[in-house]
């Protein structure tokens, strides 16, 4: 079987003269989650609708799960689960009812929403109307919704917007289930920290175009900085110093902070994702 | 999990939560039942018949026998009534007591045995139609003939009087019946506003792009929406026509009729909700396209054929088959080619919504 779920090759689409996405490349392999990066208008909400056959292919190749987009879509989409940026639930509907709506359209038979409410902590409200749900509340139920069929490949949209740490942290919980259960997990946040803790490999995308694509820890390691950030205190005032590891003198300046009696901290300075894609494009995430 | 769902499965599942959400719309439920209820009521209070007698007073000295002759030759269509005085009938008049007043001199029945000229004056409201004031006229003629003794210039034999179509003569059809076709199109009207907020809704909160990342095909969509509106908008016709007892001698043809009329305001729905920004959006959008057509509704509520370009609107043929059954007791032949009309404006008012609603969820 190949491991790859997502195959992208040379995709290119454009609104207009307005070129959305710019010859992108990339592989996601089932059981890995892919941090897609990009700030807003970056081209990512363009690159899941035309993953998932939203828009229709103007250049360029994707396959999903060994089958291409254009003339398998109805196929594809059945083995996928979409959680979008938007809200999209039905108001006037109860969560059980759009779990189980959702779930008929994939022709999912001998389905019950409590286990998948009970995973994102909505199962003692599955019968209140959606429109009573906070913004919380409604963004975990997109997530349970983007699992009803149990697909083999996710496509996650934001999915700790608007949530609280702990909500957030339960998410991140579900997300790597779904990786180790096998799906693979195509993850855009603005969340450096989550895209850091969870993805195994992410895209940096700007104007349209892949600038770098990477582990997170290799990306460090290329493109940030091996350094420790000294603190120490001396007559009430507290000075830093910035000891580049790949400086010939960093051992001797290492021991030297360590005997240091007006030492307070030492921390290894790295590099954040976020750093890297402003050392890359000049420009922030937000 | 056992996946795996057909096309069938997925329009009933569409179709299934379209009902749900379609009466879960508090304002939808509150107006299609207040139609139901203020139209149904109205109809019952309106009366049944229309009453074609024309009540006029009279005045004069003499004239009781001629009046009495002339009161039996027109029974049911003329109701004379006697007044002592000028000033008396005068104010009859005015205060509409009587629909016109026909005051005779003193001296009429000496001067017409004499072959004397008299004035006669007859008094009108100004509402008056321009018929029954010609009617008045007329009367005063007769009257003098028939006191005179002299016969009426014109022999008008009852062989030459042909009427075309059925004999409405002394059964007019009331108004509480001509407004059915209003009745039934206002109910329409509600349902296609209904549908159209539940489309603009699915647009707006971009539900439709949801349900479009799943194995559900626009094909899907529109049809569960096509089925719904048809479906709700068919119903609530049908029971607003049982009730205003409007399916007259040929309940088939008004079916057929109501059917094609539902089909036709559900391809209007798909328009408007598709352009709508919102609910208010979509019900403008809705209102422009409706308004108009319902311009036929009301024009059978007037006297006189309807003008050429009220009989090119979408919505002619379904009143005209609705009218002309109930009322007149036309059949298929008759209704054939209204029916055919508006089969043809269903289609494409139905493609157009179609078209637009599947560029749309594109867009989206």
């Amino acid at each position: 079987m190949d491991e790859s779920a997502i195959k992208v090759r040379n995709l290119r689409f454009s609104y207009g003269d307005a070129v959305a996405v710019d010859d992108i490349n990339f592989e996601v392999d089932r059981g890995k989650i892919f941090g897609f990066l990009g700030p807003n208008g970056a081209g990512k909400s363009t690159t899941i609708k035309l993953l998932i056959g939203m828009l229709p292919l103007q250049q360029g190749e994707i396959e999903l799960l060994g089958m291409s987009i254009g003339s398998q879509n109805h196929k594809i989409r059945s083995r996928i689960g979409v959680c979008f940026e938007e809200k999209n639930l039905y108001l006037q509907m109860t969560a059980g009812e759009n779990l189980e709506f959702f779930a008929r359209l994939f022709g999912v038979r001998r389905f019950s929403p409590t286990a998948l409410l009970r995973r994102v902590g909505l199962d003692e409200r599955s019968n209140e109307r959606v429109k009573n749900y906070s913004k919380g509340m409604r963004q975990r139920l997109m997530v349970a919704r983007a699992l009803v069929n149990e697909p083999d490949l996710l496509f996650l949209d934001e999915p700790t917007d608007g949530l609280d740490p702990v909500s957030s942290q339960a998410v991140r919980t579900i997300i790597e289930e779904e990786a180790e259960r096998g799906a693979a997990v195509l993850l855009t946040t603005h969340d450096m920290f989550e895209a850091d803790q969870l993805s195994d490999r992410v895209a940096f995308i700007n104007e349209g175009k892949i600038v770098a694509t990477d582990s997170p820890e290799e990306l460090k390691l290329k493109y940030g900085r091996r350094s420790v950030r000294i603190k120490t205190r001396r007559d009430g005032t507290i000075d830093e110093e910035v000891v580049g590891l790949d400086s010939n003198e960093a051992g001797d300046r290492l021991k030297a902070a360590a005997a240091n009696p007006a030492l307070m901290t030492i921390h290894t300075e790295e590099a954040t994702l976020e750093d890297i894609f402003i050392q890359l494009t000049g420009r922030g995430l937000a | 999990m056992d996946a795996g769902g057909s096309r069938l499965q997925i329009i009933l599942a569409i179709l299934r939560k379209d009902t749900t959400l379609l009466f879960r719309d508090f304002l939808f439920v509150f107006l299609t039942i207040l139609v139901l209820v203020v139209f149904v009521a109205l109809y019952w209070v309106l009366p049944s018949r229309v009453d074609e007698t024309i009540t006029v007073g009279v005045h004069g000295a003499g004239i009781e026998q001629a009046l009495e002759r002339m009161s039996r030759s027109n029974k049911g269509a003329l109701d004379v009534k006697r007044f002592a005085s000028s000033r008396d009938l005068l104010t009859a008049v005015g205060d509409r007591k009587v629909e016109a007043g026909i005051d005779f001199p003193n001296n009429f029945l000496a001067d017409t045995f004499a072959g004397k000229e008299s004035t006669v004056t007859v008094l009108l409201r100004p509402t008056l139609p321009p018929e029954v004031r010609e009617a008045m006229t007329t009367m005063v003629r007769e009257l003098a003939y028939a006191i005179g003794g002299h016969p009426l210039p014109v022999k008008m034999p009852a062989e030459t009087t042909v009427v075309l179509g059925a004999d409405r003569s002394g059964q007019q059809v009331p108004l509480r019946d001509k407004l059915r076709p209003l009745y039934a199109f206002i109910v329409l009207i509600m349902e296609a506003i209904g549908m159209g907020g539940l489309i603009a809704s699915e647009v707006q909160n971009r539900t439709l792009s949801a349900i479009l990342a799943t194995p559900a095909r626009i094909f899907d969509v529109l049809s569960a929406k096509i089925i719904v509106g048809t479906g709700v908008a068919f119903s609530e016709a049908i029971i607003i026509l049982l009730l205003v007892r409007g399916f007259g001698p040929s309940p088939l043809i008004v079916l057929v009729a109501l059917l094609l009329g539902a089909v036709m305001v559900t391809g209007v729905a798909m328009i408007a909700g598709s352009a709508g920004r919102d609910l208010v959006g979509t019900m403008f959008n809705g209102m422009l396209m409706l308004i108009p057509m319902a311009i036929p509704a009301f024009a059978v509520l007037f006297p006189g054929a309807a003008a050429p370009w009220v009989r090119v609107l979408p919505s002619y043929g379904l009143v005209d088959v609705m009218i002309n059954t109930s009322s007149n007791g036309a059949g298929w032949s008759e209704s054939a080619i209204p029916l055919l009309t508006l089969s043809g404006w269903c289609i494409a008012i139905v493609m157009i919504g179609t078209l637009v609603l599947r560029r749309r969820a594109r867009l989206s």
